[in-house]
């Protein structure tokens, strides 16, 4: 055998050597680790908050607890009952039902939320007010919505005035244009994130 | 060892043909691979459980639950009231008009479109005396009197007459007409069928004659009691008198019901043609679409009246 090969041998040990490393880094960088993970941007994660969501609203339309808080609205300041001066609350967790339930299923989860309702104006437009908003929700928020009718013989809780006695002054969600006794139809949306 | 013509093998030769540098390319080749494998079956996974379609499907579905409950709302607000079929339907299919609109104010902001119609409602009548001293005339004090018109199916009619008031006839019960001679209390259906109600001394009659001249057919009850016409029983115990009854289709009158005092209870399919009788909306059908740009969604739904208020 001719000794000059060995050197030959040794730099082909080296640039094998170098091949594998560098496959070996290149696997690893373009592997996707983020969803695997339970981040903030896991799709997994982001189900489970749009599930929630869903459940919550469910639940509050059914015990009452949400129309209780859209009606839970003050006249004279037209902002709803002990809301900040802004005119609406910015926890999630304020004093009613439907508040504490929010408090429950997401802060405790270490999430937070806006609330926000829709309805349709007199000028046939479709407005929104803010109900709970607690900052901007980032990239990877969940928003569910649900549907609530408000009735002609349903009562504002601070005064116990019927909603048919209201006028557009003094109730955000007012309405004449209905025959039937259905006063409004609103829609309540709430946007979920972790913090 | 074979030989090859004119190649002569060299002695003791150990060139391995690069096996080394080739070996690290094709253990680089698989770690490449692997990865790549591994980056499709995330990638699979995160598509398969995007929201975007499964959400299109809940939403139609959380929409249509909706509708079905503004329905039945709508419902037991018409039950409670004492308005006419004609007022019930009209309430009703302006209520859900004026639903529908709004919500579709809400979906088209999201770039959905969504409807509810009103396809259908089946009406029934309700007819009843519960002031067991009163006699069976009407409101106006009528004697003679028609309880429903058409009816189109009956569900429940009973009744329960007190004895004491019923006229005895002493045993002159021979057929339809001698008993319509007397005045005597009855129950007719479509104007031929007749049920007459009477005593005969103590004795309780109840007696179904089709013609004037007709015996017809009798069962007795030395106490009286309830009389079901559905159910063709008399105080409890089968009556065969009653088992022939045109339930469906009918007219259903009084004849002579200042001749009975009791109570009776009526529950029809179909229109109140009669004021005196309550329409009450047994169901409503409802046509629910929702449209968005992956899913077009349509259900006709039958919504029940619930418990009465």
């Amino acid at each position: 055998m001719s000794d000059d090969r060995g050197q030959v041998f040794t730099l082909e040990a080296f640039v094998a050597a170098l091949v594998v490393l560098a496959a070996v880094v290149f696997a690893l960088q373009i592997t996707s680790a983020t969803p695997l993970s339970a981040s903030a941007s896991s799709q997994h994660v982001e189900n489970q908050e749009a599930a929630l969501a869903s459940s919550l609203l469910e639940t509050a339309i059914a015990n009452g607890s949400l129309e209780t808080t859209l009606l839970h609205w003050n006249e004279q300041n037209a902002s709803f009952e002990g809301a900040s001066p802004k005119g609406y609350y910015q926890t999630c967790s304020f004093d009613t039902t439907f508040g504490r339930m929010l408090a429950r299923t997401f802060e405790d989860r270490g999430m937070t939320c806006n609330v926000n309702v829709r309805y349709v104006g007199g000028d046939a437009q479709v407005h929104t007010l803010r109900v709970v908003h607690v900052g901007e929700p980032t990239d990877t928020a969940v928003r569910r919505t649900i549907l609530v009718s408000l009735y002609d013989d349903d009562r504002l809780t601070p005064s116990n005035r019927r909603l048919s006695n209201t006028t557009a002054s003094s109730f955000y969600a007012y309405s004449d244009a209905s025959p039937s006794d259905l006063h409004q139809v609103v829609q309540v949306e709430v946007v979920v994130w972790r913090v | 060892m074979a030989r090859l013509m004119g190649v002569e093998p060299r002695a003791g030769s150990t060139d391995r043909g690069q096996l080394l540098l080739l070996t690290a390319v094709g253990i680089a080749s698989l770690l490449v691979v692997l990865a790549l494998l591994l980056n499709t079956v995330i990638f699979t996974e995160n598509v398969a459980t995007r929201q975007s379609s499964t959400t299109d499907v809940g939403d139609a579905l959380g929409f249509q639950h909706a509708a079905v409950q503004e329905t039945r709302a709508a419902i037991a607000t018409e039950n409670s009231g004492t308005g006419t079929a004609a007022d019930m339907k009209t309430n009703v299919t302006s209520h859900l008009g004026n639903w529908s609109a709004l919500a579709a104010e809400y979906a088209a902001l999201d770039a959905r479109h969504t409807s509810v119609r009103v396809a259908s409602i089946t009406y029934s009548a309700n007819a009843s005396q519960t002031d067991a001293t009163s006699d069976l005339s009407n409101s106006t004090g009528a004697p003679d009197w028609t309880l429903v018109e058409g009816a189109d199916a009956i569900r429940t009619f009973t009744m329960t007459v007190t004895p004491s008031s019923l006229i005895d006839v002493n045993g002159n019960d021979a057929n339809q007409s001698v008993l319509d001679a007397q005045g005597v209390f009855a129950v007719t259906f479509d104007g031929t069928t007749k049920v007459h109600i009477y005593r005969n001394g103590s004795v309780v009659t109840v007696r179904k004659t089709t013609g004037p001249t007709d015996a017809g057919t009798v069962c007795h009850d030395p106490n009286g009691g309830v009389i079901d016409f559905v159910s063709m029983t008399f105080n409890g115990t089968q009556c065969p008198a009653l088992d022939v009854l045109p339930l469906s289709n009918s007219t259903i009158a009084i004849e002579n019901g200042d001749a009975a005092v009791g109570t009776y209870s009526l529950l029809v399919d179909g229109n109140a043609a009669d004021p005196m009788v309550t329409s009450r909306i047994t169901n409503v059908t409802i046509d629910v679409s929702y449209a968005s740009k992956g899913l077009t969604y349509g259900k006709t739904v039958t919504v029940p009246a619930g418990a009465s208020p």
